[in-house]
C-alpha cells in the first residue's frame, strides 16, 4: 500500500479510537509501542471491512476491567458481547470517515477472542496503536491491503456524525 | 397500558441498553437478536407501537427486515440504529419504509423522545 495511505488509515483509527473511547467516558492517551505484544488475560474484538479498493481486518484488545468501564451499565456488561461491539463501532466510525474521504466500504459482524497472553503480530500491512487509560491498556490493530489502487480525497458529501439521530 | 417497542440488534449489551433506556421510560420492551428473529416477533406480538433496529447483522439484515415488515404491518414506525452515517444508506433505509436514524452511541434523552412521538402517532 502507498505509505501516505497507510499513514492516512493510520491516522483515521487513530482518531477514532480516540473518539470512541471518550464518548464512552474513559479517555485514552497514546503510548510507545509496550514491551511485549503479548498481554494477560484479555478479549479481542475482530471485525472484517472490504471495498472496492480496499480490504482491513481491525482486531481491538482490552481487558474486563476496560469493558466495565466503558459500559453504560457498569458491571453489568456482558465482556464478550461488548468487546464485540466497541470493535463494531470503531470500525463504523472507520468506515464513515473512508466515506468522507471518497472509499465506499462494507463491514460484517464481529467476533470476540478471549484469552491470556493474546498477541497479535506486526507485520507490513498491519498498523498497530497501542493506548493507556485509567483502568488498562487497549491495543488496536488494522490489517490493510489495498485491492487497487487509491487517492484519498475529501468528499464533501455530507455524513451524519456519532451520536446525530434524524426522523425522516 | 405500556406502549411495546421491538427492539433488534446483534448485541446483547446494546439490547440490555435499550432495553433499561425504554422501560425507564414507561415502554415494555421485546427483544430480537437478527432480521430473521425481528420479522417473527412482529408476528407475534401485533401490539407493537415501534421497532428499533440495527442495519449490520447476521442472517438478515435491518433493511432486508425493514422490507419485510412493511408487508406485514405497513404503518409500524421503525427507526434504525447504526454505526452507519452515510446518506446512500440512509435514503436505502427511507426508501425501504425506515421512519428515522441514529448514529450509534445513541443519546438516552433523544431515543427517548423519539419514541413517544412515533408511539403516540401510531
Amino acid at each position: 500500500m502507498d505509505p501516505a495511505n497507510r499513514e492516512q488509515l493510520d491516522g483515521f483509527l487513530r482518531e477514532k479510537a480516540l473518539q470512541l473511547f471518550a464518548d464512552y467516558q474513559l479517555p485514552l492517551a497514546e503510548t510507545l509501542e509496550p514491551a511485549s505484544d503479548a498481554f494477560g488475560e484479555s478479549l479481542v474484538g475482530v471485525i472484517g471491512l472490504v471495498g472496492e479498493c480496499i480490504t482491513a481486518t481491525l482486531a481491538i484488545a482490552a481487558t474486563q476491567q476496560v469493558l466495565e468501564a466503558t459500559f453504560p451499565m457498569g458491571d453489568a456488561v456482558q465482556p464478550e458481547d461488548w468487546m464485540g461491539e466497541l470493535a463494531n463501532q470503531l470500525i463504523g466510525r472507520f468506515k464513515n470517515e473512508l466515506g468522507r474521504w471518497g472509499l465506499d466500504t462494507s463491514i460484517g459482524t464481529p467476533v470476540t477472542v478471549v484469552g491470556s497472553r493474546l498477541a497479535l503480530r506486526a507485520g507490513p500491512d498491519v498498523g498497530c496503536l497501542h493506548f493507556d487509560s485509567a483502568h488498562g491498556p487497549v491495543h488496536v490493530w488494522l490489517k490493510a491491503e489495498e485491492i487497487q489502487p487509491f487517492t484519498l480525497v475529501a468528499d464533501s458529501t455530507e455524513c451524519m456524525a456519532e451520536g446525530d439521530f434524524c426522523l425522516f | 397500558m405500556s406502549k411495546k417497542i421491538l427492539v433488534v440488534d446483534d448485541s446483547a449489551t446494546v439490547r440490555q441498553q435499550l432495553r433499561v433506556t425504554l422501560e425507564q421510560a414507561g415502554f415494555h420492551v421485546v427483544e430480537a437478536c437478527d432480521g430473521v428473529d425481528g420479522v417473527q416477533k412482529v408476528q407475534l406480538n401485533r401490539d407493537l407501537s415501534m421497532v428499533i433496529a440495527d442495519v449490520n447483522m447476521p442472517r438478515m439484515n435491518g433493511l432486508e427486515m425493514v422490507e419485510q415488515i412493511r408487508r406485514q404491518r405497513a404503518n409500524l414506525p421503525i427507526v434504525m440504529l447504526t454505526t452507519e452515517g452515510q446518506p446512500d444508506m440512509i435514503r436505502r433505509a427511507k426508501d425501504a419504509g425506515a421512519k428515522g436514524w441514529i448514529v450509534k452511541p445513541f443519546k438516552a434523552h433523544l431515543l427517548v423522545a423519539a419514541a413517544q412521538k412515533l408511539t403516540a402517532a401510531a
